[in-house]
């Protein structure tokens, strides 16, 4: 009975999962083993084993994109990781203003990422933009067009990465900030009786308690900005030249603009198991 | 406090199922009651009467309309051919012609047809339509831009195959087809005949700051004579008057493009520079065999890029620039001179958006240098074409000829889309767009990029190596050369040549 009670109420949730994530997931393993350009209806779908991962692999645009994928995540992650855990540590002490501080500082997580796209292409506008209107306000740069912030190949980099930590580090703040606040006391008032320093506080208990917490938000902190694609897309649309064509980008060109869907599956999938290799990684590094 | 009541394994479960049972029946239910993202979209500044179950706005004013100031008879521009009583016309349209939704709700009414329609961006339409189309999905019309007419060729029916009493009507006297711009009617021309009915349309002409030409001294270019970009002889040329213009001007930038990849960049490239030098991306009278390792080409793109760095008249931050930003660049006096496409004019002379309203000039994009400079430009818009899945090709071809024919156009002209008919230009009620003969010539010159299946991907291919010329991450000759060999491995694959 129980096995029965079991089978029938877990059944509609694995059906809807098979259907709605196995389905689509596994579709797409078989597609990217085709070649299949869907404005050519009269190619029917032709299978060509690994050929399509095999051009990938040797694609020096492809690879061009996965090595600015990897700095452009390396660099967002460890940026919004590193700013967000400072945060936690400045804010978890505080008493009376906390809510407000936490509420502001979570702000630019809750935009949507188009719209933060279009408000930061204003702010790095070289004509109308606010960014170089302070520079230039405060002596740095020595006109208004000396900076042109999503025109130039290492600039524009440089400006995916600030507006992803932007969005990013406030994510990494609010998960390690609730670790911090749930920590055990005694350890820490332990450690004080004894004379230990704040920052040796810090790097014997906190961190190590804090462990799980960092495992989670680096996992999360990475599987989403791997895949980001709205903001870039707006910002720069992969330019200029190639500078910012993450992979989601270039996924994005080849499947919805040249509808070459073999090809573009196989790309994901690559995307797919870089995520998992890098998440084993993770595992294995703080080993969890 | 009493115990709570147990509840027993087998009451437990028949709630359970009771439940879940509940759930798909009320899913089920909802899923058919509710038609999937079919709306009816209300044209910005307009009052629409909605006749779907969901109704979307289009936030914000289109970016090329005059503000109207008089109610539009919307009832003028409908001709329905006939009634077509508890028919379902189901649409995917442009966002860019969002003006067009009380034409299409009132032929809707007059016809007592239905229309449901999924209103989407430009990106957004392509990418909708292809996956649908190739699956078989029966949406009878579709808006189309006219490069894609290539890769669409598999799902659209050419007008020739359109039941016959409306095939005839295109080509009555009453329709007129000769009305059309030579420009408009190229867009649906594929493989010599019509796929569709244009409806919105322009060309790129120069936009330039009057005022500032006058003000010192430089002789304006002719309105629609041509003109010369460049020319080691002593004829006037563009260049010599951005670079006089350079020094006069120090909080403008006597030139700007919109060069932002993945944008217009490489379109611009082609239409502005490669084709007035007398260029070409593609020859379609050499099975496509692509020309990017031509004289024309180098020198072309060479000039593009000096404009930006040896000569310094284009804006810096051109090379990020889109749609919006020229527009508002050129609205804000950021820049003087522009080649845009023709119904932005509108937008510069509105005064309630523009700084530089009646201070502006139009001509023809100029040309190349002799001998082989040509006039010319790249016509850009938006064309209805009936699928080959429609179930109501008759209903879907009345209101594809109800858009498009002359009231129709001369409504939609009146709220500011770039009509495709003469007569709406020589109309009286669009006295005031006197810019409308450069329009004209524009129109006439004005080519359309090649319709084969793989020119997205050529064109992406141009967008890369445009941008990395301009931002000199390649020399203008690497950058060509490799969208030559890209291009040429690419149609050779295909099987165009050998």
């Amino acid at each position: 009975m129980r096995t029965k009670a079991f089978i029938t109420l877990t059944l509609p949730s694995l059906i809807f999962l098979l259907a709605n994530y196995a389905f689509p997931l596994l579709y797409s393993l078989f597609i990217s083993f085709h070649r299949w350009a869907l404005y050519k209806p009269q190619e029917p779908m032709k299978f060509i084993g690994l050929q399509n991962y095999i051009t990938l692999l040797g694609d020096p645009a492809f690879l061009n994109s996965l090595s600015i994928t990897l700095i452009f995540t390396g660099v967002t992650v460890g940026a919004s990781f590193g700013l967000g855990l400072l945060l936690a540590i400045l804010v978890a002490p505080l008493t009376k203003p906390r809510k407000w501080i936490i509420a502001i500082l979570i702000l630019p997580m809750i935009v949507t990422p188009i719209v933060a796209g279009y408000i930061w292409r204003m702010l790095f506008s070289a004509t109308q933009g606010i960014v170089n209107y302070v520079l230039y306000s405060l002596g740095v740069i020595g006109s208004m067009t000396e900076l042109i912030w999503l025109g130039t190949p290492t600039l524009s980099l440089v400006s995916i990465i600030i507006v992803h930590i932007w969005q990013w580090a406030p994510y990494a703040f609010l998960i390690l900030y609730a670790g911090i606040i749930s920590l055990p006391r005694e350890p820490f008032e332990a450690a004080q009786v004894d004379g230990a320093s704040s920052f040796r506080i810090f790097i014997n208990i906190t961190l190590p308690l804090l462990k799980g917490v960092i495992l989670v938000t680096l996992l999360l902190l990475t599987v989403f900005i791997f895949r980001v694609f709205d903001v870039i897309f707006i910002l720069t649309g992969g330019g200029p030249g190639s500078a910012t064509e993450v992979l989601s980008v270039k996924l994005f060109k080849e499947g919805f603009r040249v509808f070459e869907m073999g090809y573009t599956t196989a790309m994901s999938w690559i995307m797919l198991i870089i995520t998992a290799l890098i998440i084993y990684a993770y595992i294995r590094i703080i080993k969890f | 406090m009493s115990e709570p009541k147990k509840v027993g394994r087998r009451t437990f479960l028949n709630y359970a199922i009771a439940v879940v049972a509940t759930g798909v029946i009320v899913g089920a239910a909802t899923y058919f009651a509710v038609p999937k993202e079919v709306t009816t979209v209300t044209a910005p500044g307009t009052t629409v009467t909605t006749t779907k179950t969901v109704t979307t706005t289009v936030t914000g004013t289109p970016t090329t309309s005059p503000t109207p100031t008089e109610t539009v008879p919307f009832k003028e521009g409908v001709k329905p051919l006939r009634k077509y009583p508890g028919v379902k016309v189901t649409a995917l349209f442009s966002t860019h012609s969002a003006w067009m939704g009380p034409l299409v709700d009132l032929w809707a009414k007059e016809t007592g047809a239905q229309v449901e329609a999924l209103w989407l961006a430009v990106a957004d339409l392509e990418a909708k339509a292809m996956t649908d189309l190739a699956q078989g999905v029966s949406w009878d019309i579709v808006q189309l831009d006219d490069p894609w007419y290539g890769e669409f060729e598999p799902f659209i029916i050419p007008v020739s195959q359109w039941p016959s009493e409306y095939r005839d009507y295109i080509y009555s006297k009453e329709y007129d087809l000769d009305d059309i711009t030579k420009g408009a009617l190229k867009m649906p021309t594929h493989k010599g005949e019509l796929w569709g009915l244009p409806y919105r349309t322009g060309a790129r002409m120069l936009f330039y700051r009057k005022d500032l030409y006058q003000k010192y001294g430089l002789k304006v270019p002719p309105a629609t004579e041509e003109y010369y970009f460049w020319d080691e002889g002593n004829e006037p040329s563009l260049l010599k008057d951005l670079i006089a213009l350079k020094p006069e001007i120090p909080n403008t930038y006597p030139f700007g493009v919109m060069a932002k990849q993945g944008g217009a960049n490489a379109y611009h490239y082609i239409s502005e520079w490669l084709w007035p030098w007398g260029g070409t991306v593609l020859d379609e009278k050499d099975n496509w065999r692509p020309k990017l390792d031509s004289r024309e080409a180098l020198e072309s793109l060479t000039f593009y890029v000096d404009l930006l760095h040896k000569y310094g008249v284009m804006h810096p931050e051109s090379v990020a620039w889109e749609w919006s930003e020229i527009q508002t660049a050129q609205q804000k006096g950021k820049v003087a001179v522009t080649n845009l496409y023709t119904p932005y004019a509108t937008a510069m002379n509105d005064p309630t958006k523009s700084d530089v309203a009646g201070k502006m000039g139009y001509a023809l994009v100029p040309k190349g240098p002799p001998p082989k400079g040509i006039s010319t430009s790249a016509v850009g818009g938006w064309s209805f074409s009936i699928t080959k899945f429609s179930k109501n090709k008759e209903a879907a071809a009345d209101l594809i000829i109800n858009l498009t024919n002359k009231e129709g156009q001369l409504l939609m002209a009146k709220l500011g889309s770039g009509p495709t008919r003469k007569s709406v230009f020589a109309h009286p009620d669009m006295k005031w767009m006197w810019w409308s003969p450069t329009i004209i010539a524009s129109l006439e010159r004005a080519r359309t990029h090649p319709k084969i299946p793989e020119w997205p991907k050529i064109h992406i291919k141009g967008q890369e190596v445009v941008a990395k010329a301009l931002a000199r991450i390649m020399t203008p000759k690497e950058a060509l050369d490799e969208w030559q060999k890209y291009a040429d491995s690419l149609l050779r694959e295909a099987g165009y040549y050998k």
